[in-house]
């Protein structure tokens, strides 16, 4: 289990009052129910195939070569108990549509391993976006090896 | 009402014959090649008032001076076999908007040296794209000292006004004039308005 | 159009010369900050030395060193505007502090206008002698306002995120000077997008401590944390209303990103935008009825105006290949952004109604712009080598700054509301 504090601080503020108002005119939200966590308690795979996927800058479709890739994948992928794809982006530009374009990359990911058979129900998609860069220098070199999606079978 | 109107009307037509003038050259072409002989000077003139309204420098205005006398030789030389009358008349109306030209290169240069003078010292305050102006009257003597100035039109917005007001306060003497013609002086600068304006994008 | 440009040049039109002025000088408003009569106060710096460093913060003035100064006027009668003119000082702070009640000090304090030859401003101030700091950031404020028209904001806040090492995330909120941090929350797992409720008394965050990006609320006053309940569904990109009713933030059903609406008061969740490209990166209008977002339903991201009450959608940047992350001005009217093109980002502001965006960063990893409440600074993230930090500058461009970094990278600046 990760380690996490909360410092309690106090701090003096004043207090401010505002008028203004939100018209409340929206639709009402159907929850999905939320995903279980198979792959936590779960042993990781260790399957000799590269285990990343690699994007264009601000894309989230796939290339040829990585449709190729995880291709080898799909009978390991039907097997495995639980996947787990975590998408990446490179630094450049912002860090929340950052998140948001490596949640596409892993779910363009995920279609692609149910069209070719493998059970939607056991994959689990996250976004880190910008936030774990695998090489933190500026350069393309780098940015080409964080623009990635990383596949865990367990 | 009526002068003003005459007074706009003739203004305008004024303005258009010169701007046709300064930028058609129709005139000269026309006789262009029935005088060979006409030193090319001249037709080179119109041009450079056209150059010169527009970026008015104290060379240049020298420059046209010199060929504006060439052209005042040439309309003297009354035995010049190859000006008819046509040729003449056009001469000299090109000698009048010359005439024109000068002042308002003479104004425009003082004008410019003015702003110059103001943005350099107007401490213009910090905002983001608000279209607002203060305009304020200024009365100046011909030797350049500042007699007094006044709000005119307000901004609404103190700091940017005070800001302005502070820069006219911050000089006294504007030296720009001092060389200038008299007439062209009291037409133009005895008393005036600056414009201080904030542009947005 | 020609006729009329030499009509307005010419000065033989009837109406009296008028010259536009419209530049303005490249030099910045000089300031001088003289010693207060009585101000040395054992165990503590002088108040106009506080001041001095609060005014001068952001480079929007230039200060007259105090041994520069031709004399220390205390009062109205011993000030010669002519003095200060000759060394060019645009604005003048004197002032005087009753000491005589050690337990309440008494300061009245005068701005003079050099140019105008007045007082802008008399004012009057007392406080506890171990207040000093805050007095003087009261003092600074009535004095920059009275200057620039503008609010004083020394003593608003930053929020921002520190990435000292690998695993290692922390939130922390300081002084906008930078002194008196603190920690606020401290993870092995990311961190993102701090946000301040309207009061200043609670922070909104993202952190991926259980797996996955989600909402935390914390109260500053008491440490106290909770989620947004969304069962499990990845949420990001909080931002509070204004008005403190909402939080706006982006939540993903099957892998959709949209903009939603969190009711504080009752818990609702309701959905704003519904589009299979990427919606996020919400920011509120000053007025709370609008929200800008990103989107790339264009093909790439792009910023898009919501009204709230009708969901109609208007489409606000056209130039550029990469526009995102806005946040609009406290006039509602202009907006800063992320403005990316062939690669290169730069923070840029846009006037909602025109098409122009104008770059005005230098650096090209800029982002994350966050607004001073008075609408005149921008802080920003940006990258040097493999280091983040913070950097600055004022809207007019005539002033740039960087923050003190400490160890590891600095991110994601959020400028706290004012609170009067």
């Amino acid at each position: 289990m990760k380690k996490k504090s909360a410092v309690f601080i106090l701090v003096t503020f004043f207090i401010t009052s505002c008028t203004t108002t939100v018209s409340d005119k929206v639709t009402s939200l159907d929850y999905a129910s939320a995903e279980s966590d198979i792959y936590v308690s779960a042993k990781k795979l260790e399957i000799n195939l590269s285990d990343k996927i690699y994007f264009n800058f601000d894309k989230a479709s796939l290339t040829s070569d990585s449709k190729e890739l995880i291709s080898e994948y799909i009978n390991f992928a039907k097997n495995a108990k639980a996947i787990r794809l975590e998408g990446h982006c490179d630094e450049r530009g912002t860090r929340e549509y950052n998140l948001a374009l490596g949640e596409k990359r892993a779910i363009e990911v995920k279609n692609y391993l149910i069209i070719k058979g493998v059970s939607s129900s056991k994959i689990k998609v996250i976004s880190y976006g910008e936030e774990k860069p695998e090489k933190l220098r500026s350069d393309e070199s780098s940015w080409k090896k964080n623009r990635r999606v990383e596949i865990s079978l367990f | 009402m009526t002068n003003f109107s005459i007074g706009f009307i003739s203004s305008l037509v004024i303005h258009i014959l010169l701007f046709l003038f300064l930028t058609l050259d129709f005139s000269l072409k026309n006789t262009k090649e029935n005088f060979s002989s006409i030193p090319i000077k001249f037709i080179s003139l119109s041009k450079e008032i056209k150059e010169i309204v527009a970026m008015p420098q104290k060379k240049s205005i020298k420059k046209l001076e010199s060929n504006a006398q060439s052209l005042i030789e040439v309309i003297k030389t009354k035995d010049e076999p190859i000006l008819d009358i046509f040729a003449q008349e056009n001469l000299k109306t090109e000698l009048n908007n010359f005439n024109l030209a000068k002042e308002n290169m003479e104004v425009q240069l003082r004008i410019n040296l003015i702003q110059k003078r103001i943005n350099s010292v107007w401490k213009k305050p910090s905002m983001i794209n608000q279209d607002i102006q203060v305009e304020i009257t200024i009365n100046l003597a011909p030797s350049g000292e500042i007699l007094s100035f006044a709000l005119l039109n307000s901004s609404k917005n103190k700091v940017f006004d005070d800001s302005a007001l502070a820069a006219i306060s911050n000089i006294s003497f504007l030296p720009e004039v001092i060389n200038l013609d008299r007439s062209y002086f009291e037409k133009n600068f005895r008393s005036f308005n600056l414009v201080f304006k904030s542009i947005g994008n | 159009m020609f006729f009329l440009f030499f009509l307005i040049l010419s000065p033989l039109s009837e109406s009296k010369l008028k010259i536009e002025i419209t530049q303005g000088s490249e030099t910045l408003p000089k300031i001088a900050i003289v010693p207060f009569r009585n101000e040395i106060l054992s165990g503590s710096k002088s108040i106009s030395s506080l001041i001095e460093a609060n005014m001068t913060l952001f480079g929007e003035f230039n200060s007259l060193k105090k041994n520069e100064m031709l004399s220390y006027p205390h009062s109205e009668e011993n000030f010669y505007y002519r003095d200060w003119k000759l060394l060019e000082v645009d604005f003048v702070v004197i002032g005087n502090v009753d000491n005589s009640n050690l337990n309440n000090l008494d300061i009245n304090y005068l701005v003079f206008d050099v140019g105008l030859r007045k007082i802008i401003l008399k004012g009057d101030i007392s406080g506890n002698p171990n207040e000093l700091e805050q007095i003087s950031k009261i003092i600074s404020n009535r004095a920059y306002q009275s200057i620039t028209g503008l609010d004083g904001v020394f003593n608003t806040k930053l929020a921002y995120i520190l990435n000292p090492s690998k695993n290692s995330y922390k939130i922390y909120i300081s002084d906008i000077d930078g002194s008196d941090e603190q920690l606020l929350f401290n993870s092995s797992s990311p961190l993102m997008s701090p946000s301040w409720s309207a009061d200043r008394k609670k922070l909104a965050y993202v952190s991926f401590e259980k797996g996955y990006p989600e909402i935390y609320i914390q109260d500053l006053f008491t440490g106290n944390r909770s989620s947004i309940d969304t069962l499990g569904m990845s949420n990001s990109a909080p931002v509070w209303s204004p008005n403190s009713k909402y939080i706006a933030f982006v939540m993903s059903m099957s892998g959709n990103p949209d903009i939603y609406l969190y009711n504080l008061r009752n818990k609702k969740i309701s959905r704003l935008t519904r589009h299979y490209g990427i919606d996020t990166e919400p920011a509120w209008s000053p007025n709370s009825k609008k929200l800008l977002f990103t989107s790339n339903r264009s093909g790439s991201p792009q910023i898009y105006e919501l009204i709230i009450s009708s969901g109609r959608i208007k489409r606000i940047t056209l130039d550029g290949d990469y526009n995102a992350r806005a946040r609009y001005f406290p006039n509602g009217k202009d907006i800063v952004l992320v403005h990316g093109n062939n690669g290169i980002f730069h923070i840029a502001t846009k006037n909602l109604k025109s098409r122009f965006i104008n770059s005005i960063s230098k650096t090209s990893l800029d982002e994350s712009p966050t607004i001073s409440p008075n609408g005149n600074i921008i802080i920003y993230a940006t990258k040097k080598k493999t280091q983040g930090f913070l950097a600055g500058l004022t809207i007019n461009g005539k002033s740039k700054f960087t923050l003190p970094v400490q160890e590891g990278s600095v991110r994601e600046p959020a400028w706290s509301p004012l609170v009067n």
